[in-house]
């Protein structure tokens, strides 16, 4: 339905995802009725912030790792996202389709309107092979104003282990490193994408969930969870001993199914993590990679997913 | 009977950086996703200023500082509307003008220095089609950006959903239903 180059109106804010294949969605909640009515409405055009990725991302270091660290530079610049298209740059050609999702989903909860990413070759390929209409990809004149113009070395980002409050409060984990969890959840708009799926699945094959933690997946669609059925990922993940729900947002969306009790230590990919997102207030709610996060369910404590070598460099994967 | 754009009143001056749900309307007013004006008026500031709702008067003008009503919006536009308030800040989020536009609020975003151009109780006048601001007591006037043209006719149509009532009295298919009986309000 989306494609590159789609604007479209959207009643919830995370439709910024459409940044992942050069489309642009801006939230207008309850308005979404004018829309269906009337077929549009009234906006007002946002700046645009453009952060230049340079270099390549490490092994083991995801999309989620790189959009915490994006938001945690950007405050601590003291850049603020309200109502602001994120355009990224540079280095880009590294990143999929799943990927470029995850890396929109950070910007999202820091109040970002739009996120967009030029879609590469490569990416309109794949939408012209899914696209039941004709589109053309969008990208930004090469005089372009933007409100600020940034930068950012993707080669000296570490995973990220985001501290509970906000996803701009991440550390590297070797800070982390060895904190025990009770919970653990993979899933969500950040990452729910089948290769959130399968690098959680890599780390979890032949290997059991720790005795005393839950780890939850959830596919981000329906589409996913038929997938994993015929692929083997859905085996890979029952005999570890995870429980997968039902496709959708699942715990993220306000703990109704699988919440966090009052103390625990939880390691997720929820897209945003204050207190209480999902259970108890004072439980911890700590932000990771779907990667970090299946590594840190198999020790029981959070854990680098380098440690268990599961991550070659990219282009020298089995 | 044409729309009231200058509105004539006393100010209830509030300062800047004030969230939404708390300082604004109560946080489980928010959450709860409460919408009817009766459940929200008796609370409208109500942290700030106990009884505020019955205090204010219909004309009166709601003033504050920068980056007015951060957070989840639109229950305290809700009420404001409902009292014949009017809202003039030196800034606040875009979604937040949004969802007061959205309910016909009568609000100017951009006024800056507006935030030390009153005090409490002063008596001011705002015209939001034209950006007039008359600070009678300190006979004082100054011109902002009023509310664009563009969103007048959403503003006098009472919000998004005088604006759809009216579009569909105009594009309502022959034999449709009337509103009351499709139970909308």
């Amino acid at each position: 339905m989306v494609t590159p180059g789609t604007f479209y109106f959207d009643n919830d804010r995370h439709c910024t995802n459409a940044g992942g294949i050069g489309a642009v969605g801006f939230r207008v909640g309850t308005e979404i009725a004018t829309v269906l009515a009337t077929g549009t409405v009234w906006t007002k055009v946002p700046p645009t912030i453009r952060l230049t990725l340079k270099g390549k991302a490490k092994p083991g270091v995801f999309g989620r790792d790189i959009g915490f660290r994006i938001v945690q530079d950007l405050a601590k610049r003291g850049v603020d996202l309200d109502y602001r298209v994120l355009e990224l740059a540079g280095d880009l050609d590294q990143f999929s389709l799943d990927e470029r999702v995850a890396l929109c989903s950070s910007p999202t909860e820091q109040r970002a309107i739009g996120v967009f990413i030029p879609p590469s070759a490569k990416i309109v390929a794949e939408a012209r092979a899914r696209s039941k209409r004709p589109f053309e990809p969008v990208y930004s004149d090469p005089d372009a104003e933007y409100e600020l113009d940034l930068t950012l070395d993707l080669a000296e980002i570490e995973p990220q282990v985001v501290l509970t409050g906000g996803v701009d409060r991440g550390v590297d984990i070797a800070k982390m490193s060895g904190k025990a969890i009770n919970h653990a959840f993979i899933g969500s708009c950040g990452s729910g994408m089948y290769e959130d799926l399968v690098a959680a699945a890599k780390l979890l094959k032949g290997r059991r969930v720790a005795p005393g933690v839950r780890l939850f997946v959830v596919p981000g669609s329906e589409l996913n969870t038929k997938r994993m059925q015929t692929d083997g990922l859905m085996q890979v993940f029952v005999e570890a001993g995870a429980m997968v729900m039902p496709a959708g947002c699942g715990i993220c969306s306000s703990g109704k199914m699988g919440p966090v009790h009052s103390g625990e230590v939880s390691i997720s990919t929820a897209a945003d993590n204050v207190a209480g997102r999902f259970g108890a207030k004072d439980a911890e709610l700590l932000l990771a990679s779907p990667a970090t996060v299946a590594a840190s369910a198999v020790a029981g404590v959070i854990t680098d997913p380098r440690d268990f070598q599961a991550f070659p460099p990219k282009g020298e994967a089995a | 009977m044409s729309f009231q754009w200058r509105l004539a009143g006393r100010v209830h001056k509030f300062g800047h950086d004030i969230p939404h749900p708390g300082p604004v309307i109560p946080k489980w007013l928010v959450a709860g996703r409460y919408m009817e004006p009766k459940d929200l008026v008796p609370h409208l500031f109500e942290e700030l200023r106990p009884g505020f709702h019955e205090k204010c008067r219909p004309g009166d003008i709601i003033v504050a500082g920068r980056n007015f009503g951060m957070g989840p919006k639109m229950n305290g536009y809700i009420a404001m509307q409902a009292l014949s308030l009017g809202l003039i800040c030196e800034s606040m989020p875009f979604l937040g003008y949004r969802a007061a536009l959205g309910v016909g609020l009568r609000v100017l975003d951009r006024c800056p220095g507006i935030h030390d151009l009153v005090e409490d109780g002063e008596e001011v006048e705002v015209d939001f089609s034209t950006g007039a601001f008359v600070n009678r007591t300190r006979k004082i006037e100054r011109g902002f950006d009023p509310i664009p043209e563009a969103l007048r006719e959403l503003v006098a149509l009472g919000g998004t959903s005088g604006f759809l009532k009216r579009w569909w009295e105009a594009n309502k298919p022959k034999d449709a239903r009337p509103i009351k009986a499709a139970g909308i309000r």
